[in-house]
């Protein structure tokens, strides 16, 4: 009946809070806030660019890209705070 | 004397929510103008909770351990998927083994990088959110889902009923919450998740195995998203890869409403359902006030956004 019709619309600009906060952290900003600064989000925001030219250029599957973002996201976060 | 404290805060919290329900229900019924209270309504009601309720269960056992999960929406959708990836080579009893065995996995990943390393659950289950999305696309091949077995199979067994073919989701929602309840409630896991909550270093320190129980909780949360999926293709037979996303922001708003401190250690599985049953019941209150659906979104966020400000007063 009609309460079974709940919205199962796709988000637009789903993602990107996603590939914000991965560039933040490429950036090297601390997620527990205090460090870092805007021109390292800009540098982690280019990377991040420079990444999705090559994963474009190299015609990666769309499918995979997640993977490859998640990988970068949880990679980055290790290596910053391994010493920690 | 902690944990005295912990139960009876816990209880004082439970009637807060028994509070709540009353009065969502009264508002339900005095929106839709007596129509939400039916019996007929409500069974409908509580059958469409059914897929996210078995989520949020997961969620709070994760929450209330202090940590966070993201991916839950998106492990729904990997699920979805994985019943067909696994279903064209084993069949369909095939293709839910490998559902719940995925998405438990997943949840157990989840689970090994926030116990082993330092970083956050909030980065650990958002790279698994992403992760997880894409899987949904490469099991399914990008292929629009239709998996009409478990309809098939089970709504004949309940036909002789009135509106039979909701009783399914509704009793795996009772068997999900009995079972949730019992392990956060009535087990030593259930102690050790509210110290963990309550207090990671204390209670490292104090012997309980954090390692085993956060693990616990992710592969918990994963598995009983799987369980959501299999619900949902039983009510709806056919999806797209990714669908079930809105589970994270669902799973969360029921969690928060349900009485669960965001930031670990309080909460209550029954007071989790009643934060379930209170989406559920004002979704149907709007509906049958004729209130368009496209606005079902922002009332949520609304009302979770005020039970964390009330929460964070009370607190201070």
């Amino acid at each position: 009946m009609a309460s079974y019709v709940r919205s199962g619309m796709p988000t637009v600009g789903k993602g990107y809070e996603f590939k914000a906060i991965t560039a933040a952290v490429l950036g090297g900003i601390a997620l527990t806030g205090g460090r870092g600064n805007i021109f390292k989000a800009i540098v982690g925001a280019v990377i991040l660019i420079v990444l999705y030219g090559v994963i474009t250029a190299f015609a990666v599957s769309p499918y995979i890209q997640g993977i490859i973002q998640g990988a970068i996201l949880v990679g980055a976060v290790y290596y910053a705070t391994r010493n920690d | 004397m902690q944990l005295a404290m912990t139960r009876a805060k816990a209880s004082l919290e439970r009637y807060n929510q028994l509070f709540l329900l009353v009065a969502v229900l009264v508002i339900a019924t005095v929106i839709s103008h007596g129509v939400f209270i039916r019996p007929t309504n409500l069974i409908l009601v509580i059958a469409s909770a059914a897929a996210f309720g078995l989520v949020s269960f997961g969620q709070a056992l994760v929450v209330i351990g202090g940590g966070f999960d993201l991916a839950v929406g998106s492990l729904v959708a990997m699920s979805i998927s994985a019943v067909v990836f696994f279903r064209a080579d084993f069949g369909i009893v095939g293709g839910t083994v490998g559902a719940l065995v995925a998405a438990t996995v997943a949840g157990l990943i989840s689970g090994i990088f926030v116990s082993r390393t330092k970083i956050p659950p909030f980065i650990v289950t958002l790279g698994m959110l992403s992760v997880a999305d894409s899987m949904s696309w490469i099991l399914a091949a990008g292929q629009p889902i239709t998996v009409s077995e478990y309809n098939d199979a089970i709504s004949p067994v309940f036909a002789s009923f009135p509106l039979g073919e909701n009783y399914f989701p509704i009793i795996i929602l009772i068997v999900g919450f009995i079972v949730t309840s019992l392990l956060l409630h009535r087990s030593k896991w259930g102690r050790y998740i509210y110290a963990i909550g309550d207090n990671e270093a204390a209670a490292k320190i104090a012997g309980v195995p954090v390692m085993r129980t956060k693990l616990l909780c992710y592969g918990l949360s994963g598995l009983l998203c799987a369980v959501g999926a299999i619900i949902y293709l039983y009510q709806n037979i056919s999806a797209t890869p990714g669908e079930g996303a809105d589970y994270l922001l669902l799973s969360f708003a029921a969690t928060i409403l349900g009485g669960v401190y965001m930031y670990g250690g309080e909460g209550t599985i029954p007071g989790v359902l009643v934060g379930v049953t209170c989406l559920s019941s004002i979704t149907s209150a709007l509906t049958i006030a004729g209130v368009p659906p496209s606005i079902y979104q922002g009332v949520l966020g609304v009302i979770v956004l005020a039970v964390v400000l009330l929460q964070a007063r009370i607190r201070r």
